[in-house]
């Protein structure tokens, strides 16, 4: 199989998996268990904190394991309209992952203004315009890395810089996409708030993190125990908390080799499809090196990726999770049509001979389709 | 070229007369073994100047790691060029690119000590200056308050281009003021006390008295981690666990309960100097703060002092609460020691502790209770232990 899904989800590394297993076999115990059981688990549990936080150039403190992306991004966005009286304001980009997108329409529809930023048809965001949608009362930024769709950068580290001047305003980046792929300095960058997630870098599902500066920017969704920080209470999963800091070491540390291999092979691809006949490839500036987003002029995508899928090669229609949408709200976002959107995305281990099996399944599936007429 | 070596300034250590030799020889010491994480990095004296060499190691990383090393007043960025105007040029040009990429007002210092050299200082100052701003147009002159001073030096052996000073945490060497044992109970205070003896040269040993089963691991392993935080502004931190709880019940049998502490305190300074004197140690520390509770009145030092004839330091005594709780902050222990674990001074706490007790009453009624006995037992049993900064490897580490 060749796998060009990275961006739903990647394999997860047998060295994770493998760590995972021993850590859940011999450290089960409740880290908060005051016994030695206990504090061996949370000895254990610390120390993938201290792991993940080094990685991002962050304070161990200021990390908060959840139970992926969404809860992260839920925590960032609702916890701090929860933490704000009187009138709040927020300003989102109109092509979020849903989980920060549905999140500002439901806040929206309880009475928090919403400003939503459009991107220009490259996809692009600057600095000036998130600037001048600030109001007094703006206590949040939220914006992603890395689109998960189009692969496009969104300038976060200018954004953070920005906001130094507006102390009152918190900035949120969702990282998922980022992380290993597009460097960012938790530290450095100015951010408040950022989200990762454990299964898109080689980790495992009902995994991720919430880095949180000031415990106080936050009021939690879930109440019970007080675990991490009082910001996410339920029983700490130390096991998952290590499959992700090696998950995410494992990443970061080929990342620094691997980007120019993925940029490589992405343009490479890209070449290949302005080639193919109907067919547009979206090329913005600013791009992450892993991911090609490209619409089939006059097709359905999804009997295509079906025929590319019979031929062992796994690409997918835009987002999974917004799949059971029409059309691409993200490229709709910028002003494009995005019915016959297609995304590939790569990962460090992808090779050059990963993407000639694509070109041919690619030829092939273009022969299959148009030959059963099945063209709509 | 790139700045890729750092200049130490040393603080106080210019006033010390024969004993320079050894103060400067250990700050080199003491930084090497904050910098051996990065094992390209190498030091070098050289006219009463301490350098840095990067040779590739991330400069930002290493100038944060050097603010945690106590007897530097200041540190710069620095490169060293041939004795050569074009050279000075172009270094004083890379320096103000690397250290004011999105321009700003810049200041020429040059000071000639190799008059040798043809180019006077103010004639070097103005055509340094000028080759500056040929070079960054975004870049003006600010002589009295500028965002980068370069500092230009011209040496027998060289022209140092320097820019960009940032400030150390001054103070003396750690081990240039001999060693002193500091009672560390996993509060707030004792740590910060820890760092300020550090501050003024002290190699650390500590004491803590641990109380199992009433006192848990995890109160001792907070212990160890404070120990572990403090000796990352030194070099490691050997810390003794003394067996407290027999002393303990002992004492909470025999004595009323308002005077229990002032007992406790008494034993906990016993046992603290007998193992000082075993480690050849001559002094005692205590984050104690005058006032802050009833065994730290004066009646109370007073009648726990008594013990002991060693010196008893408290770095904290007239400092606020605030202050200390601000200090442990920026030190970065704060967030350890609020962990809530019960500590030995918190078991069998009575209610109405005397804020004046009486020396002789308290050590009338201790009289009873077989002293040395206890003493010696405890110490016996101590269990020492050398922390340093680097948290140990454990089966744990290999899950990561």
């Amino acid at each position: 199989m060749i796998y060009l899904d990275n961006s739903a989800s990647t394999r997860p590394d047998p060295a994770v998996l493998a760590s995972y297993q021993a850590a859940a076999d011999a450290y089960f115990a409740n880290p908060a268990s005051l016994h030695p059981e206990g504090t061996r688990a949370e000895n254990l549990l610390e120390k993938a904190r201290k792991q993940v936080a080094a990685q991002l150039r962050a304070e161990p403190f200021e990390v908060i394991f959840t139970s992926g992306a969404t809860e992260a991004n839920n925590t960032a966005i609702q916890g701090t309209a929860k933490n704000k009286t009187g009138r709040v304001h927020m300003v989102v980009t109109t092509v979020e992952h849903p989980s920060v997108h549905e999140t500002c329409l439901h806040l929206e529809s309880q009475g928090v203004d919403i400003t939503w930023l459009h991107p220009d048809q490259d996809g692009r965001i600057t600095v000036p315009q998130v600037e001048s949608a600030l109001k007094d009362h703006t206590c949040l930024v939220s914006m992603m890395h890395v689109n998960n769709e189009t692969g496009v950068v969104f300038p976060i580290e200018e954004v953070g810089g920005m906001l130094q001047h507006y102390p009152n305003v918190a900035f949120h980046v969702d990282h998922v996409q980022g992380a290993g792929r597009v460097p960012l300095d938790f530290s450095e960058a100015g951010v408040d708030l950022l989200t990762i997630s454990g299964h898109k870098i080689h980790g495992l599902k009902g995994t991720g993190a919430l880095l949180v500066r000031k415990a106080s920017l936050l009021k939690p969704l879930l109440h019970g125990g007080g675990q991490e920080a009082g910001l996410r209470s339920g029983t700490a999963d130390a096991a998952g908390a290590v499959s992700l800091a090696k998950a995410l070491r494992l990443t970061m540390e080929a990342a620094g080799d691997k980007q120019q291999h993925m940029r490589r092979l992405s343009l490479d691809i890209q070449q290949f499809l302005l080639e193919r006949p109907d067919v547009f490839v979206l090329q913005p500036g600013e791009s992450a090196p892993h991911i090609t987003a490209a619409a089939l002029t006059t097709r359905n995508p999804e009997p295509f990726i079906q025929a590319m899928a019979e031929q062992d090669v796994i690409i997918s229609t835009t987002s999974a999770c917004s799949s059971k949408a029409a059309g691409s709200r993200v490229w709709k976002g910028m002003g494009l049509d995005g019915s016959g959107a297609v995304r590939i995305s790569l990962t460090s281990s992808t090779t050059e001979e990963d993407v000639e099996g694509f070109k041919q399944a690619w030829l092939q599936a273009e022969e299959k389709i148009i030959k059963a007429g099945a063209a709509l | 070229m790139k700045a890729d070596s750092l200049l130490i300034r040393y603080a106080e250590l210019s006033v010390k007369g024969k004993n320079r030799k050894k103060f400067e020889s250990r700050l080199e010491k003491n930084v090497r073994k904050k910098l051996a994480v990065w094992p390209e990095v190498t030091t070098s004296r050289s006219f009463g100047r301490l350098y840095v060499h990067l040779n590739g190691a991330p400069r930002l990383e290493v100038e944060s790691a050097l603010q945690d090393v106590f007897g530097i007043a200041s540190f710069s960025p620095v490169m060293r060029t041939e004795l050569d105007e074009e050279a000075v040029f172009s270094a004083a040009d890379l320096m103000t690119k690397e250290m004011l990429p999105g321009g700003g007002t810049i200041k020429v210092s040059v000071r000639r000590i190799e008059k040798q050299f043809p180019v006077g200082s103010q004639e070097m100052n103005q055509r340094i200056g000028s080759a500056v701003l040929r070079n960054n147009p975004s870049c003006t002159v600010d002589v009295h308050q500028p965002d980068l001073e370069l500092k230009v030096e011209i040496r027998t052996d060289g022209i140092y281009v320097s820019g960009g000073q940032k400030p150390g945490l001054g103070g003396l060497p750690v081990g240039t003021s001999g060693r002193g044992m500091l009672l560390l109970s996993g509060g707030i205070d004792s740590p910060v006390a820890g760092y300020y003896a550090m501050k003024r040269g002290l190699t650390l040993d500590a004491v803590h008295f641990h109380s199992p089963p009433y006192t848990n691991d995890r109160a001792l392993q907070k212990v160890k981690d404070l120990a572990r935080r403090l000796a990352a502004y030194g070099v490691g931190v050997r810390l003794h666990i003394v067996p407290f709880t027999a002393c303990q019940l002992a004492i909470h049998q025999q004595v009323p309960d308002n005077c229990e502490i002032t007992v406790m305190r008494r034993f906990m300074l016993r046992m603290a100097e007998a193992i000082a004197a075993q480690q050849d140690i001559k002094a005692l520390l205590t984050g104690e703060s005058l006032g802050q509770v009833a065994s730290q009145t004066i009646d109370s030092m007073y009648a726990i002092n008594q013990v002991t004839t060693m010196p008893l330091l408290r770095p904290l005594i007239t400092m606020d609460k605030m202050e200390v709780i601000a200090q442990a902050e920026r030190i970065g222990t704060y967030a350890t020691s609020i962990l809530p674990f019960e500590d030995c001074c918190t078991l069998f706490l009575a209610s109405d502790v005397k804020t004046r007790p009486n020396a002789e009453k308290v050590a009338y009624y201790e009289s009873f209770l077989p002293i040395q006995e206890l003493v010696d037992e405890a110490v016996e049993n101590a269990e020492t232990m050398y922390i340093q900064a680097e948290q140990p490897a454990d089966e744990a580490d290999d899950l990561l």
